[in-house]
């Protein structure tokens, strides 16, 4: 069987979800609260309005759960960006060094993928970064770029507080990281000393540091430049925005044009303060009883990669408990807490429903002994539930931003693997942002793939055109 | 718990070589008994290591192997398709205690260090300190500059590497013709893995510019060590990850894509992995420890002119080859640890529990029977 992830939900009938005589009132009772209505996400819209207002208040800022860091970045690409540039994109066990040719739109990028081990992930700060500028020279020398003069743009995938467009100081680790004498740093700066320990790097510069979802913005908006808005889906979730300076009265920085700068939502943390609990589910609450973060990251809990898996194995459980799947006989692998990989959720919403092919499959390798068709059903239904409302969630958090930004019309730049595998997820999305915004907003979600690479060289380029100008000025000044 | 099939006799001879006090039976009999005190001076003196179980009697026409190695071969794969460890299974080692009186040739001499060629008869025969062997020709000599416990090693996993990697040398060669640069995917760091970058190294040159060996795992540890063994890169087949975002790891670290691909784990998913970034004329060489059965269009391999081969069963002249290359240095060997066989059962749980790296030989008479020492 190959596992042909389908262009678009191959048009069929919807199969009834219950078949044989099954106490359809046990299993909706146990799901129903998967299940939001427009009512939940409208009250959460407004919730998050309120917060995002918040995180822009230096009063109420400390407090806020949607942090709104301003990024520093204060526009989007216009099409003149040159040159060649190095990239650096850290977010997980995967670290890629990109060496990016710009020419107007053609973009050219060749990557290497470094593994971090994990004794590095938790080791010290130090450590991280002489790893990390040990693995940017081997890619210098094997292409051959040794004497070359190289901007670089870092995407740090992590919550920051940014001080300027190269300066950024990590709040708090996540993702598995632990690493000691980072948090409260500048990262360019820990950087840049990792480069000065080796002293073999001298032509290597960090100009800018970005996180993924600005990134995701800067990279599609230089294709179309009513990108407004940066949206992750992946194993986190985060979005940013372009806002008008005089809304963020945080802002530190210069008062010149562009009267704007990319906020940096930080949404995940949403629901830090317990205002989500009106939709928040037992499934959602043992999750984060379990996890390494408790209390934290709630409205990322209920959307991102990282937890969907667990939601929907949860619920299954919980099912199967009550006799109503698999004749109550599950697995050792069902009932290990992570196991159901949310890339599960995604194959079995794509699957054949004649054959239910790969949902077998997936059974057999949970080890699961007994299972008929009722149970693919079922199965498939909780899995359209926890996919739905995460699509949902994100949805009304993108209608939140869309109505606050008030324009006419703009696109949306989406990365992740929620977002690129699964199957309906885009659809469910339009659907639903649709419904939530003002009649007057015009909205488009587009793909913007590598904005991890291709959007860290661009503000990085961005960041030398300034620098450029900058010592041109100095130097006038000069004379 | 996984368990190595030892009976009763066999552990009571493993509790001995442990240093036990020695319980003498009256109806014992061996050939070659030697008595030892039953009391120790002190902690330091060291006993020879008795064992309770019989030398068997040396075949007219063959000779006896006194095990002093056997390599620990057990994998995840085999324990989902509820299979126990081979004991003392294809990787034996050990030297010649007694030779046969009508033995054909008189090359075999008690003391030699040999190998034994793999045999039904023998792989499952459980916990033995001496084994019978019938044809002679069924040992070969481990030359003096190579270790014992790495010669272990070569009739099992090394040799079924060498096939896996000869088989892939002539693709590569053929593929070299049109190529300028020949992808070779390694599927499983483990000592499988490790053994064919080796011998991939050994077959075909160390020219990364024309062919590239890349080691695919769902394990970082064991990647890593596979990037220490020299191979060209690293791929990470991260179970949790989306199967694209595998794919396009996989073609991203490999330019060009794919060519052959030696795949050691055979899982449905490794299968379709493999098939999905596979390069037209590619060809996949699939091991025998597969835990599940696969789905392939054959339109789709028509079509793309690709092959899928089962890894030919490695024979004694390569053996021999193997024995030769180790001892002139010109294949280097994986890293290993040696561990006494008292310990077998914790290694064999541990390596179905992936948390070993790298290969484990197991070492007999962890008391260095070897030295006598008389403390009378």
């Amino acid at each position: 069987m190959a596992f042909h992830m389908l262009e678009r939900p191959c048009p069929h009938k919807p199969k009834p979800v219950f078949m044989t005589p099954i106490d359809k009132s046990a299993v909706e009772t146990i799901l129903r609260p998967l299940d939001l209505t427009d009512d939940h996400y409208r009250r959460l819209m407004d919730l998050m309005t309120e917060d995002i207002v918040k995180g822009m208040n230096p009063q109420t800022h400390p407090a806020a759960n949607i942090k709104c860091f301003p990024t520093f970045v204060r526009s989007v690409p216009d099409g003149t960006e040159q040159g060649d540039f190095l990239a650096l994109d850290l977010g997980g066990t995967n670290f890629r060094v990109l060496l990016i040719n710009l020419n107007g739109q053609e973009v050219k990028m060749e990557s290497k993928i470094f593994i971090i081990p994990q004794h590095i992930m938790l080791g010290s700060g130090v450590q991280l970064f002489d790893h990390i500028a040990d693995c940017i020279f081997k890619f210098i020398t094997d292409h051959k770029l040794q004497g070359k003069k190289l901007p670089l743009g870092f995407t740090f995938s992590f919550p920051c507080r940014q001080e300027g467009l190269d300066k950024a100081v990590l709040t708090v680790w996540t993702k598995g990281f632990n690493c000691e004498g980072v948090v409260g740093k500048d990262v360019v700066e820990l950087l840049h000393a990792a480069f000065k320990r080796r002293g073999d790097m001298p032509n290597v510069k960090c100009l800018a540091v970005i996180n993924d979802t600005v990134g995701a913005l800067i990279s599609c908006a230089h294709s179309d430049r009513q990108c407004a808005i940066g949206l992750i889906l992946g194993t986190g979730t985060n979005a940013c925005y372009i806002e008008d300076l005089q809304n963020v009265k945080t802002w530190t920085g210069d008062d010149g044009e562009p009267r704007q700068v990319l906020i940096n939502c930080e949404w995940g943390a949403f629901g830090n303060d317990g205002n989500l609990s009106f939709i928040q589910t037992d499934f959602d609450k043992a999750i984060d009883k379990h996890s390494i973060n408790p209390g934290k990251q709630i409205y990322e809990k209920m959307i991102s990669g990282m937890y969907m898996g667990e939601i929907a194995r949860l619920a299954i459980e919980r099912l199967r408990k009550n006799h109503l799947l698999f004749e109550g006989e599950g697995s050792y692998h069902l009932a290990t807490r992570g196991r159901f990989y949310t890339k599960y959720v995604s194959e079995i919403e794509g699957d054949d429903v004649t054959n239910f092919t790969v949902t077998r499959q997936i059974f057999d390798e949970l080890e699961l002994t007994n299972h008929n068709e009722q149970d693919y059903r079922l199965v498939r239904h909780v899995c359209n539930l926890v996919s739905k409302r995460a699509a949902y969630l994100a949805s009304a958090g993108i209608a939140c931003l869309l109505n606050k930004m008030n324009k006419k019309e703009v696109t949306v730049g989406v990365d992740g693997s929620l977002y690129r595998f699964h199957p309906f997820f885009h659809d469910l999305m339009m659907e639903k942002i649709q419904a939530l915004i003002r009649p007057n907003i015009r909205f488009k979600l587009m793909l913007s793939h590598d904005g991890s690479g291709k959007g860290a060289a661009l503000v990085a380029a961005v960041a030398s055109k300034l620098k450029d100008k900058d010592d041109r000025g100095r130097r006038g000044s000069k004379v | 718990m996984i368990r190595a099939e030892l009976n009763e006799n066999e552990l009571e001879a493993l509790r001995r070589l442990g240093g036990d006090p020695i319980i003498q039976s009256s109806d014992f009999q061996s050939s070659d008994f030697q008595s030892s005190s039953s009391s120790r001076v002190n902690s330091s003196v060291i006993d020879e290591a008795i064992s309770s179980m019989p030398i068997p009697d040396t075949p007219q026409s063959g000779l006896t192997v006194k095990v002093c190695y056997v390599g620990a071969c057990f994998n995840e794969n085999q324990v989902k398709r509820k299979l126990k460890p081979k004991f003392p299974g294809t990787e034996v080692a050990g030297i010649i205690h007694e030779v046969g009186n009508n033995i054909p040739n008189s090359n075999y001499m008690p003391g030699d260090r040999v190998i034994i060629v793999p045999d039904e008869a023998i792989i499952s025969s459980g916990y033995k300190e001496y084994i019978p062997i019938e044809d002679p020709s069924n040992v070969i000599q481990v030359p003096q500059n190579v270790p014992l416990e790495v010669a272990a090693m070569l009739p099992g996993g090394a040799l079924t590497a060498f096939a896996a990697a000869s088989c892939a040398r002539n693709h590569v060669e053929r593929l070299q013709k049109v190529k300028s640069c020949v992808n070779v995917l390694i599927v499983g760091a483990g000592g499988l893995g490790l053994w064919t970058i080796r011998l991939a190294k050994y077959l075909l040159g160390d020219d990364c510019s024309s062919v590239r060996i890349f080691v695919a795992d769902n394990s970082i540890d064991k990647l890593l060590l596979a990037q220490e063994h020299g191979c060209y890169d690293i791929i990470h087949w991260n179970e949790e990850d989306h199967e694209q975002y595998i794919h396009e790891r996989t073609l991203d670290a490999c330019r060009g894509g794919v060519d052959v691909i030696i795949d050691y784990v055979g899982s449905h998913r490794s299968m379709q992995r493999s098939l999905t970034v596979l390069n037209r004329e590619g060809v996949i060489i699939v091991g025998g420890n597969s835990t599940a059965d696969t789905n392939i269009s054959l339109n789709a391999l028509a079509a793309k002119q690709q092959s899928i081969v089962g890894i030919p069963k490695g024979n004694v002249n390569q053996l021999i080859e193997l024995l030769n290359a180790v001892a002139d240095k010109k294949l280097e060997v994986p890293q290993y640890k040696v561990v006494p066989v008292e310990d077998a059962n914790q290694v064999f749980e541990d390596l179905a529990e992936s948390r070993i790296t790298g290969r484990v030989v197991f070492k007999f008479g962890s008391q260095s029977s070897e030295h006598i020492v008389d403390n009378h």
